[in-house]
């Protein structure tokens, strides 16, 4: 028993021992994250920059991380927007709360363009309505980072929130989210992004068909269409159609894709259909040419004419055929 | 095919054909891992370089033997380090033969040598890092010609051994003048031992260096060096 006592105490020794580094490794290592300080607060921008290195990569933890996050009060615009560069670098969410206190603080616009971009790699769904806000700064540059921020932010719940986030939002707001979150691929938020596509702001509306044209599916094909007819014809029409052709050319069988857009054509009363036509035209195939021929020779005389007219305008030369 | 090549050697120079010296190329290849095909083709190459060549021949020949020499192209070669027109080449040849007594047989040339001689003796030896060399070396950094001086210093740094740095430490401390072929020695001294793991040495080196009185650039250096030896302490 005696011998089995002192074996778990020696055991307990040499773990203890193989964990605590010594004081003497601790004291270089405090020598080491002071010399960073120093560094960072150089007057020569090479030193400075030898130092920026070390908060970069060295010393992990997130004491030292908080160290060289309290000097950024210590420092000149320059060395602010540097300093904050090289934080979010490291990426140790120890230094978001120094990021955050400087960002309300300063009203210089690197700096703050510098804190919101530091952001993406140091914070998380606390930070949105900071980030959201920055999306209407005044500075090109803050918004700018702000919507890389948003894009960067890691988390499950991000796209989720963004999207929720878009039904209150001012317009211009609204759209960069949905262009934030067609970066972020964010598959899941389609209903935000189909919602949107009839939005009353144009701006909204090309926004979210831009989206859908990025990681739009097959599926959305239908419900994308009062988006198109919701679009004010010239520009925005002619981008809404394209993006919904680009849906459509996912799908590889011709056949398979000419059928896809009938259904969902058919969802649509015959007058909107009609409007729809040149979209027809923009997916081509013959089972669309078949569709549009059978317009263009039926019975309904008025109907004929837009049927004629799809045909002439045909993309490519296979309507001839 | 390889005798019409030794015979071609005799009249060769750069402005010829190198055709004809394709054979002994090829044999050079053919030799690699081959003991007994490297001694002959080396004894051939050596009873050439004896003879009454051209300059351009015994330069041909000197890089041929800086692939395939061995021990014995060293006593051959080494006779050949105090004429101004093959040292050159003969250099060439010692610096790649991995046999200690080529490094021993530039060691030796050293005192019989003078000026640019002087000079490429002790790049060689800086060239196979040789750490035997240092002795000599640390006597020729107080050398009047200041062009030996700065190839010792730049010799001792390319050795970049504790021993090196110890005697480049011992001058800076004492020597006036230009010193900073010197300090660039000492700094790649604490590169090769930091690339060594010798961090102590390294950093030892690296503050020595970064003091307020060393120049700008120096000091930026050293601090790099510091950092680097730091953070893998860290």
């Amino acid at each position: 028993m005696l011998r089995r006592v002192l074996n778990s105490l020696i055991i307990l020794g040499l773990v203890v021992l193989s964990t605590e580094t010594s004081p003497a490794a601790d004291k270089e290592s405090d020598e080491f994250v002071q010399m960073i300080v120093k560094l960072i607060g150089d007057g020569d921008r090479e030193f400075r920059a030898a130092g920026l290195e070390q908060v970069r990569t060295a010393a992990r933890g997130a004491a030292p991380t908080k160290l060289f996050a309290s000097q950024l009060t210590k420092l000149g615009p320059e060395g602010q927007v540097a300093l904050l560069d090289a934080l979010a670098d490291r990426g140790d969410a120890a230094a978001r709360p120094a990021v955050l206190e400087l960002y309300a603080s300063t009203n210089d616009e690197k700096v703050r363009a510098a804190a919101i971009g530091a952001l993406g790699s140091l914070g998380g769904r606390d930070d949105l309505p900071v980030l959201i806000n920055a999306l209407s700064a005044t500075a090109a540059a803050e918004r700018a980072a702000a919507r890389k921020s948003l894009v960067q932010l890691r988390g499950e719940t991000i796209s989720k929130s963004l999207a929720t986030e878009t039904k209150t939002v001012p317009a211009a707001v609204k759209a960069a989210i949905l262009e934030v979150l067609a970066t972020r691929r964010a598959s899941g938020e389609m209903p935000a992004f189909l919602a949107a596509t009839v939005d009353d702001s144009p701006q909204v509306r090309s926004s979210a068909m831009a989206a859908l044209g990025q990681i739009g599916r097959p599926a959305q094909i239908a419900a994308m269409l009062p988006g198109v007819l919701k679009a004010q014809k010239g520009g925005e029409r002619d981008a809404a159609e394209r993006n919904l052709a680009m849906i459509c050319a996912r799908i590889e069988n011709e056949d398979a894709r000419g059928t896809a857009l009938i259904e969902a054509l058919e969802t649509v009363d015959v007058a909107q259909r009609d409007q729809l036509l040149s979209l027809v035209g923009r997916v081509g195939g013959k089972k669309l040419i078949n569709f549009v021929a059978d317009i263009a020779t039926g019975d309904d005389i008025s109907r004929r004419q837009i049927g004629i007219d799809a045909l002439s305008k045909w993309p490519d030369a296979s309507v001839a055929d | 095919m390889l005798d019409n090549a030794f015979e071609a050697l005799k009249t060769f120079d750069w402005g010829t054909d190198l055709t004809a010296l394709a054979p002994i190329d090829e044999a050079v290849t053919a030799a690699h891992g081959k003991a007994d095909l490297t001694a002959d083709l080396e004894n051939r190459l050596l009873a050439a370089l004896k003879g009454d060549l051209s300059r351009d021949a015994r330069d041909y020949l000197c890089r041929k033997l800086a692939i395939i020499g061995t021990t014995a192209a060293v006593p051959v070669l080494a006779g050949l380090l105090e004429s101004e027109n093959s040292s050159h080449m003969a250099r060439f040849a010692l610096e790649r033969i991995p046999a200690p007594v080529a490094a021993q047989a530039l060691r030796e040339a050293l005192p019989r040598v003078n000026g640019n001689l002087k000079i490429g003796v002790i790049s060689s030896l800086g060239g196979r890092r040789d750490p035997a060399a240092v002795q000599a070396l640390r006597g020729l950094l107080r050398e009047n010609d200041a062009a030996i001086a700065r190839a010792s210093a730049l010799a001792l740094g390319a050795i970049g051994s504790v021993e090196a740095a110890t005697a480049l430490q011992a001058f800076l401390a004492t020597a006036s003048g230009d010193k900073q072929v010197a300090v660039d020695a000492l700094l790649a001294c604490g590169e090769a031992l930091l690339a060594g793991n010798r961090k102590a040495e390294a950093m030892s080196i690296y503050k020595s260096l970064a003091g307020e009185k060393q120049p700008r650039l120096v000091r930026l250096a050293a601090t790099r060096g510091i950092l680097t030896c730091s953070g893998r302490q860290a």
